[in-house]
């Protein structure tokens, strides 16, 4: 399997060849040091991660994230600029992550580390004899297909792709409806009903509510 | 006294003084004009009377009937009482028509001369009433002034109350202003004297703002500075004490940087106001983030139980336990007298850090999450941070000291199993039953 790519932008040569001797034992990296190069290379090669410094010499590394928006890769922000502001915007153009200056090297490996795990989509989830197969779209239970809708779909593959996270139906409504907004209640309706097919099929307490917090799928030994 | 007081007594006092004003005025004004219409019938009497003995006919001879209220004396100027009607005792001469007391009333007295002879003629008309009149005039003013001045009173302390109430509105306004971010005062009045107030207030708290603002980009810019070289000697002397994992002055400036990296990140994550963010939630196992911090401070004695899942952040979890460690392990000589614990105590999982360190009064446990406020030795930023957290996850942190005996300081958050809505089972039935 081909290792993973990460670009690195870091404008400190030291803390630029630390990073580096890092993240070359698990990862084929690069490095640049400016907001152009950065942009250039990450338009010609492809790139899984990119370790992007906010304070660049000849860019906003907040502009250099937004125009990164659409590439495939995910993006771990690093300042030591990091109000709440730049958070916000940060996360808001597409940052994956962020980590703040000054920080435990062990800390940033792990950030890094859960990125590229987020990012390894897999083809197929299996959680309590339930496989969710998301290349062909369908739920099977022991050897039948539980007919799901897509939205119900859509939840469910949030879910198991992301075991042991509370998703608040703030964040599921942001996720599963994109375009249209809606109705107050569409989330609890959405899981009550996603709820009621996989009970119909004998998978029980795979959604289950976190008061005042959300819904999570656990992690099953 | 209030504002709303003063204003109104002024109001009363004014009123009091024009009323009183006006009443001693309409007073002179009324006794004079009838002093005056008394003396003119008087006087036209007299010139009647003058008249009449003018004619021949009727000469000295002239005698009147009886007539109540009017004394006439005809006096010869021998000083003769030619005729008196109605006197009892003799009329003095007067200049003009004059006021005095006959017999327990008052008359108005008046002199004329008697034709033909050089005698006089000396009239007086009763005037009691009449003057009886102006005490009567007297009581309908005061009468009248006290209704004025209780009406115009209560007018008074009903407006004041009308035109201060923006004033106590913004007065509640500016007590809620919140002291770590001095918005604005919203007014809506007009430009007034209180829309100035308001204006004046409204500048002062965002020049108050523009220097925290200026203080807080100040802070953010020095940690710029130092956030990399930190991050690098961190770094570095961790690799070195690797590599010699004998030397104590390898391992010493290793642990030192380490810990002025986790304060200089408490102290960032204030000043940044990183800790009023939304938590990533997940389901985490307390277990695993107390060998985390474990495997940071191997000396430190670790009692884990079974697995215990709460709902948190992984890494801030990891920070309040840390932090704890770190505060114990400044309190005690040796690390080995720090000691972790896990337990479940009903809904709450528990983090204990005890430390046989020399202990707290009841007054340093009380004043220890003060702001500012530090232990010997140490910085309450961490446990600042610590109690902040611990909140943000919806638990509480204790604290037991006993002084010489050490300190025990407790997280204890909720359960995933208190927190999981157990209505989602409740149509289950059990898993053992359930289709294979």
């Amino acid at each position: 399997m081909d290792r993973e790519r990460i670009l690195i932008v870091e404008d400190d040569p030291n803390l630029a060849r630390v990073l580096e001797a890092e993240l070359v034992r698990s990862y084929d990296t690069v490095v640049v040091s400016t907001g152009k190069e950065a942009l250039a290379r990450a338009e010609n090669e492809p790139f899984d991660l990119i370790v992007l410094d906010l304070g660049l010499p000849d860019m906003d590394g907040l502009d250099v994230a937004a125009e990164l928006k659409g590439n495939r890769a995910s993006i771990l922000m690093l300042t030591a600029r990091a109000d709440v502001r730049s958070r916000v915007a940060g996360l808001y153009i597409g940052a994956a992550d962020y980590v703040a200056k000054p920080f435990d090297m062990q800390e940033l490996l792990a950030r890094v580390y859960a990125q590229m795990r987020s990012r390894g989509r897999q083809d197929e989830y299996s959680v309590g004899g339930l496989t969710l197969s998301v290349l062909d779209r369908t739920c099977m239970v022991g050897d039948e297909i539980l007919d799901l809708t897509a939205q119900e779909f859509a939840l469910l593959e949030l879910l198991m792709a992301n075991q042991g996270r509370v998703f608040s139906k703030a964040t599921i409504e942001d996720r599963l409806y994109r375009e249209a907004t809606p109705s107050s209640n569409a989330v609890e309706v959405l899981v009550s009903r996603l709820r009621s097919k996989l009970t119909a099929a004998g998978v029980r307490g795979l959604i289950e509510t976190v008061r005042g917090l959300g819904y999570v799928t656990r992690e099953r030994d | 006294m209030t504002l709303r007081t003063r204003i109104g007594l002024a109001a009363v006092g004014l009123t009091i003084a024009i009323v009183a004003g006006f009443g001693a005025l309409a007073y002179s004004v009324f006794t004079q004009q009838q002093g005056e219409q008394l003396q003119l019938i008087l006087n036209e009497d007299l010139q009647r009377v003058t008249a009449l003995l003018d004619r021949p006919t009727l000469g000295a001879s002239f005698a009147p009937g009886e007539t109540d209220g009017v004394i006439l004396q005809l006096v010869s100027p021998d000083g003769q009482v030619a005729v008196d009607w109605g006197g009892a005792e003799l009329l003095p001469v007067v200049d003009e028509p004059t006021l005095m007391e006959l017999s327990g009333r008052t008359y108005i007295v008046a002199t004329g001369v008697w034709p033909s002879t050089d005698g006089s003629v000396r009239l007086a008309h009763d005037v009691t009433a009449a003057l009886a009149v102006r005490t009567g005039l007297v009581a309908s003013l005061l009468g009248a002034a006290v209704i004025v001045v209780i009406v115009a009173g209560a007018a008074a302390f009903l407006a004041a109350r009308r035109m201060l109430a923006p004033l106590a509105e913004v007065s509640e306004r500016a007590r809620s202003v919140d002291p770590a971010a001095p918005a604005a005062v919203s007014y809506a009045g007009p430009a007034d004297e209180i829309g100035d107030l308001v204006a004046a207030l409204n500048t002062a708290l965002s020049a108050i703002q523009d220097r925290k603002r200026a203080e807080r980009e100040f802070l953010l810019e020095v940690s710029h500075e130092l956030a990399a070289p930190l991050t690098l000697v961190n770094y570095h002397l961790g690799a070195v004490r690797d590599e010699h994992p004998d030397d104590s002055r390898v391992r010493a400036a290793a642990d030192g940087t380490r810990e002025l990296l986790r304060t200089s990140q408490d102290l960032l994550q204030l000043a940044r106001g990183e800790l009023e963010r939304e938590l990533k939630q997940r389901v985490v196992d307390l277990r695993q983030v107390v060998q985390r911090v474990g495997d940071e401070y191997p000396e430190v004695r670790l009692e884990l139980g079974e697995r215990l899942e709460v709902v948190g952040d992984p890494e801030r979890l990891t920070q309040v336990v840390r932090n704890l460690v770190r505060n114990a392990i400044q309190s005690v000589d040796s690390r080995e007298a720090v000691e972790v614990s896990l337990r479940q105590d009903g809904d709450a999982a528990v983090v204990s850090v005890k430390d046989e360190g020399p202990g707290m009064s009841q007054e340093t446990v009380t004043r220890i999450f003060d702001h500012g406020f530090s232990r010997a030795g140490g910085v309450g930023v961490g446990l600042t941070v610590c109690k902040r957290l611990v909140e943000q996850h919806e638990g509480e942190l204790r604290i037991r000291s006993v002084l010489g005996e050490g300190s025990t300081f407790e997280v204890r958050l909720p359960t995933l199993a208190a927190r999981l809505d157990q209505a989602d089972h409740a149509d289950e039935v059990p898993p053992s039953e359930a289709t294979p």
